[in-house]
């Protein structure tokens, strides 16, 4: 009783080791959020009010401004619509993809299976690289089109063999149970270990999303055509001062620097629909997903 | 031994006739697989040919000096030699103090009593792995830009200076900003895989380790530390095969034609040469030469690791 008394206090006793040790991560997660913080307030503040001091807490004179005309820009919310689409779209094809290969790979043993596990396992070693795969999808003819968001990326190799080990935990009694009960293996696939996987497949799905909302490299090299842009290449091309559209966003009554503001609100807007569903799926990261991986 | 083996193939016969429902699963997957990693590896062949977009790339004529003029060419060009310095250099700057830096975190949070504490400040460090590299491109220019931006509002106001510095056309600090903001953008979510590792330790081991007496460093080296080594060395593994891979995202953002001497890299180059220039063949050469030394580190730096005792990865 004593012993567990001194242990208690010596827990809660506040060390100069501990005070280095909170300091540090709050210090780390400042300088983690400020940036965000920032550019959240450059793009609700009046430019001139903005830029008069560094720190700032709270946006001082409120303005919609920024975002009335990202919601207005003409390049902006095609682009949006393309992003959404593809990454909606994109995912499920992934995920199905994904599980089913993770599935049939689960299986301790058929016929062929290490030839055709090889073959998916050699593709994270070595591949055709870029050009050969670019002239690859013109000859499949879905160069310039939305599809290169959405299939050239469809399974990541990865992710793949996360979700293998998550379907391996699953008992090999109950397939066995299953299998004498005369349960089909699609039927084993979707009744059983779908949902004993449930949070790797939420984290994997939450995976693919953001890979296919991020994808800047798709754009760049696989569309030409401005109107399959998608959010991130237009983004890309309004900071790197590219967009020859930029003259529309300009506010022509008011000041010169709105164009920074309308950047400060365009960054905002790309980062939403990532902030809304990241909170859902954190609680799965460390459970789910990389026990997996580091067993593999 | 001939009876055997018919008697295997029966085996396999009616193993494919129970299993054959996970061959027609798995048709959509090596679908996949075949059509877009497989297939194009037969584009390699464009390293070798003289391309030529109206014949295809079997009928093209082969490149000078047996198929390895476009090799050659490379080889002898010192644009290629710098992309390449610039690459080895960003990564080595990425690995030296990109990949210490989730371990010590991990090690510190691990120390951690506050489990309330721990999860928010999870949440907030593995935040921006999920934000594009452009709208981190985007978070850098506004606290880098000379109109106002958080850095030089900082230098004027606070440190009296006169002018803003233009950080992102000025060569000196390109590579700094190129490896810190990976930092920023990596180290909080590197540390989730040590996490994971740490939290499978038997906590039996710390409270044998009080009773000798040990201190707080002493058991975060010989039992935290000892226990995800395995972890480190396979991670470390694969930052080194990724050495020729310096982040085609994050630089393509980052760059502009005022920094190209120290950040181009390989992957930009060969977008340049290949996708905006056009010089197919020339660009296919290259990324073949990038990925064959990338497969050979990888291989080697596995076998290294075995040799001296460790798990390795393949």
């Amino acid at each position: 009783m004593l012993g567990k008394s001194c242990r208690l206090k010596k827990k809660f006793r506040i060390t100069p080791f501990k005070i280095f040790n909170y300091g540090l991560f709050i210090l780390l997660g400042i300088i983690t959020l400020y940036p965000m913080w920032y550019v959240l307030m450059g793009s609700l503040m009046p430019y001139h009010e903005f830029i008069k001091n560094p720190i700032i807490l709270y946006p001082i004179n409120f303005t919609f401004e920024a975002y009335k005309s990202v919601f207005r820009n003409k390049t902006i919310m095609p682009a949006m619509f393309i992003s959404t689409y593809t990454t909606l779209l994109g995912t499920l094809l992934s995920i199905i993809l994904t599980i089913l290969g993770a599935y049939v790979f689960s299986v301790k043993k058929f016929p062929f299976k290490n030839f055709l596990f090889g073959l998916v396992i050699f593709t994270m070693l070595f591949g055709g690289g870029v050009i050969p795969m670019y002239i690859t999808l013109g000859k499949y003819g879905i160069l310039d089109t939305p599809l290169v968001y959405m299939i050239p990326g469809a399974i990541n190799t990865f992710y793949l063999i996360i979700l293998k080990t998550s379907f391996q935990q699953v008992p090999q009694s109950l397939r066995e149970a299953a299998e004498m009960d005369g349960c089909g293996q699609f039927r084993m696939l979707v009744q059983i270990y779908v949902p004993l996987s449930l949070p790797t497949i939420a984290t994997l799905t939450l995976f693919y999303a953001v890979d296919k909302w991020s994808d800047l490299y798709s754009g760049i090299y696989y569309i030409n055509s401005a109107k399959y842009y998608n959010l991130q290449v237009v983004l890309y091309n309004m900071l790197s001062g590219n967009d020859s559209n930029i003259g529309s966003i300009v506010n022509p009554g008011g000041s010169t620097y709105i164009a920074e503001q309308v950047q400060y609100a365009s960054v905002i807007v790309a980062t939403v629909p990532i902030l809304l569903v990241y909170p859902f799926l954190q609680k799965y990261f460390v459970k789910g997903v990389l026990l997996g991986a580091i067993k593999d | 031994m001939l009876k055997n083996r018919k008697f295997m193939k029966k085996e396999t016969k009616k193993l494919i006739k129970k299993y054959y429902v996970l061959y027609i699963l798995l048709i959509p997957v090596l679908l996949f697989y075949l059509l877009f990693c497989y297939v194009p590896m037969y584009g390699i062949l464009l390293a070798f040919k003289d391309f030529d977009v109206f014949k295809g790339i079997i009928n093209s004529p082969w490149a000078d000096h047996n198929g390895f003029g476009f090799f050659i060419q490379f080889l002898k060009d010192e644009y290629f030699w710098k992309v390449t310095r610039n690459t080895l250099i960003i990564s080595f700057y990425k690995i030296a103090f990109g990949f210490p830096i989730p371990i010590i975190l991990a090690l510190l949070m691990n120390e951690m009593i506050s489990m309330k504490f721990k999860r928010s400040i999870q949440t907030v460090l593995y935040l921006p792995r999920f934000i594009s590299w452009v709208i981190v491109g985007g978070l850098v220019f506004s606290i880098l830009s000379p109109n106002g931006g958080l850095v030089n509002s900082i230098l004027m106001n606070w440190f009296n200076y006169e002018e803003p510095i233009y950080f992102m056309i000025n060569k000196d600090f390109a590579r700094f900003i190129v490896v810190s903001s990976d930092i920023w953008k990596n180290a909080g979510w590197g540390t989730i895989i040590y996490m994971a590792a740490l939290s499978g330790v038997n906590p039996e081991l710390y409270e044998a380790a009080d009773i000798d007496g040990a201190g707080r460093l002493v058991k975060m080296w010989h039992i935290s530390l000892a226990s995800i080594r395995p972890t480190i060395i396979m991670l470390f593994i694969l930052s080194l095969s990724g050495i020729l891979n310096a982040g085609f995202d994050q630089i393509f953002v980052l760059y502009n034609n005022m920094l190209y001497d120290k950040i181009d890299i390989i992957d930009t180059y060969v977008y340049r040469q290949g996708i905006v220039s056009g010089k197919y063949s020339y660009a296919t050469a290259v990324g073949l030469f990038k990925s064959l030394i990338g497969l050979g580190l990888i291989i080697g730096a596995d076998k290294y690791f075995k040799s001296i005792g460790e798990r390795g990865i393949i």
